[in-house]
């Protein structure tokens, strides 16, 4: 039997108390894929007073993830529970599984939301094909939250992989507006965009936002002191703790997996960044690299046993592997003129990194057991990539009409969105770990 | 689910408190802390620098700009800004009380901390040049900005051209 049953109400945290915001942000598919699983996500029978689409979301979520193709639901019946699916329609247009739901409204502003994934082809007589139904009540401002929440479910279900619908995107949003003065912003935001909010607004720039693993706090560079200092700031409370004001460069920092020590790049004073690590609660730094080269942008392996940085030791940028133990140094990146802000997948068996062969950068993922470079961006201005806790997706910046934007792209180069913002330049992004 | 509600309200209340008192008690910084689950959107706090006007010390010191303007992904001075060093280098050593920070600057492409390195190594080649001309390190600062403040906002080689460059700013004459 395929049928699980969960009934489960919501209390996030985090968002029990955020006013519904403006979408700051909007997803923009640039490139869909033809292989991925078709699926129907059947418009929900909505409360119409319901503040949010929740199956619109859903649709969306999963449609952007590469992974799914949600067929179009005009010229398709509309059945709200599992019992009223008849396979034959649905099948007909190929979908493998279907999604229903209602939004109901309860008392004291809450609202009750049911759905059911079906797999169309465990539909027997004797099976009702279900693969998850589950039930939550929450209130009219978490319903966005638990629609990807849903996502998540049904993306697990389906793929196997967890999915990322509820993590988030911490970015830098440069404000160049002609008769004020430039602010730089540090936010979070949804993977879609939605419910941005800045963690920190500043006049002077902000830099490299990274997450801690547990997901509580990032570490960043901020210039407001007009020098650059390393701050970490709790992402729920906004309370934060200056970290590192050496002389000169306090730059790129990198959590260690365990989240207590920081990888950094420090020049004290020199006339060039070395790598360093920095213990977070004993406040010592130890040396990595010492050289006369720039060092910076360290990545932890996932095994916390070395380091994957940027050099230009060897005349130009590329990407080398320091040992912690050792300090033995090796280079790992050789084809293209310039690579750069490297980190590992989540598996450790590949490197994603900024990659320029002749003149153009581009996001780029390398193999490191068979040093094949593979390219995810076309041409064009790109920085600055992050990827996702699940390894699917990898968040980046880049240009778009003089802009600065977001752009995702999957590990597997299938898909590609871009998030344009209204409000000014987007930069430096860094996607969060799963936070539940 | 009431309760919850108000000790995270109460939260982040104190903390948006902390925040202003330490941006007062240090005249200097000019952000505000914010908390994601605040949901309060705050402006900073002034943006004036503490440091002395451009174009009034490049008269002071007898030079039209005080910038010097790289080539992509170089940090030597190219010789026509030797004048600039020069002057900038006389004026210093006649007024030890006087202190300059170097800004250096990149160009937008590449990688965002790649750049932090290279617009040190501009700032570092002219506070070498400063020194070797008699210059006190005591009297020089120097600071990388990357590409994070570009001169002119764009993707025109000229916006690029102008982006690579150490401004000289004055703290104190």
């Amino acid at each position: 039997m395929h049928k699980r049953l969960l009934v489960a109400t919501l209390f996030i945290l985090n968002i029990v108390y955020f006013p519904i915001a403006q979408a700051a942000l909007d997803l923009e598919l640039t490139k869909g894929v033809a292989s991925a699983l078709p699926i129907a996500v059947v418009p929900f029978a909505n409360s119409s007073d319901s503040p949010e689409d929740v199956s619109a979301v859903i649709a969306n979520d999963l449609n952007n993830s590469g992974e799914f193709n949600v067929l179009p639901s005009n010229g398709l019946p509309s059945p709200h529970k599992a019992a009223a699916i008849t396979a034959k329609p649905f099948l007909s247009q190929n979908a493998n599984d279907v999604v229903v739901g209602t939004v109901t409204k309860e008392a004291f502003g809450k609202y009750k939301v049911n759905y059911s994934l079906v797999d169309l082809y465990a539909k027997t007589d004797k099976s009702d094909g279900v693969l998850l139904t589950q039930e939550f009540t929450v209130s009219g401002d978490e319903l966005r939250q638990l629609a990807h929440h849903i996502s998540d479910q049904v993306y697990q279900q389906l793929t196997g992989d967890k999915g990322i619908f509820s993590t988030k995107i911490a970015y830098v949003l440069v404000e160049n507006k002609s008769n004020k003065p430039t602010q730089y912003l540090l936010e979070v935001s949804d993977i879609d965009g939605y419910n941005a909010k800045p963690i920190l607004t500043s006049s002077q720039p902000i830099m490299s936002p990274a997450w801690s693993p547990d997901g509580s706090q990032i570490a960043y560079v901020s210039f407001e002191n007009y020098l650059p200092q390393i701050y970490i700031s709790n992402v729920m409370t906004g309370k934060r703790d200056l970290l590192t004001s050496f002389n000169g460069i306090n730059g790129a920092p990198s959590w260690s997996p365990d989240g207590r020590k920081l990888a950094v790049a420090l020049s004290k004073g020199g006339n060039n960044p070395n790598i360093y690590v920095y213990d977070i609660s004993s406040h010592k730094e130890r040396q990595i690299t010492s050289d006369w080269a720039i060092n910076t942008e360290p990545a932890w392996a996932p095994n916390s046993e070395s380091l994957i940085y940027t050099s230009d030791r060897g005349g130009n940028p590329q990407i080398y592997q320091v040992n912690l133990k050792s300090k033995l140094i090796q280079r790992v990146s050789y084809k293209g003129n310039y690579n750069a802000t490297a980190s590992y997948t989540p598996d450790g068996s590949s490197i994603i990194m900024l990659h320029r062969e002749t003149t153009s950068f581009n996001i780029a993922i390398m193999d490191l057991k068979t040093g094949n470079i593979k390219n995810l961006t076309k041409s064009g201005d790109n920085q600055s990539p992050s990827i996702a806790p699940n390894g699917k997706m990898i968040v980046f910046a880049s240009e778009h009409s003089g802009q600065g934007v977001l752009g995702i792209v999957s590990t597997n180069g299938n898909i590609s969105l871009r998030i344009p913002d209204q409000n000014g330049s987007v930069q430096a992004p860094a996607w969060s770990p799963f936070l539940s | 689910m009431k309760n919850v509600k108000r000790v995270i309200k109460l939260a982040s209340i104190i903390g948006m408190g902390i925040a202003l008192a330490a941006c007062s008690s240090t005249n200097k910084s000019a952000s505000v802390e914010n908390g994601f689950g605040s949901g309060v959107s705050t402006q900073g706090l002034g943006n004036n620098e503490p440091f002395l006007s451009s174009s009034y010390m490049a008269k002071v010191v007898g030079v039209d700009k005080n910038t010097i303007y790289f080539n992509y992904d170089q940090s030597m001075i190219p010789s026509k800004y030797q004048s600039i060093v020069q002057a900038n280098a006389n004026y210093l050593k006649a007024h030890r009380s006087a202190k300059i920070r170097l800004e250096g600057n990149t160009d937008p492409r590449g990688s965002r901390e790649y750049n932090i390195g290279l617009g040190q190594r501009r700032a570092s080649s002219v506070a070498e040049q400063l020194e070797i001309l008699g210059v006190s390190p005591s009297q020089i600062v120097t600071v990388s900005y990357g590409e994070e403040r570009p001169a002119i906002l764009g993707n025109s080689s000229e916006a690029y051209r102008s982006d690579r460059r150490v401004d000289l700013v004055y703290m104190s004459k």
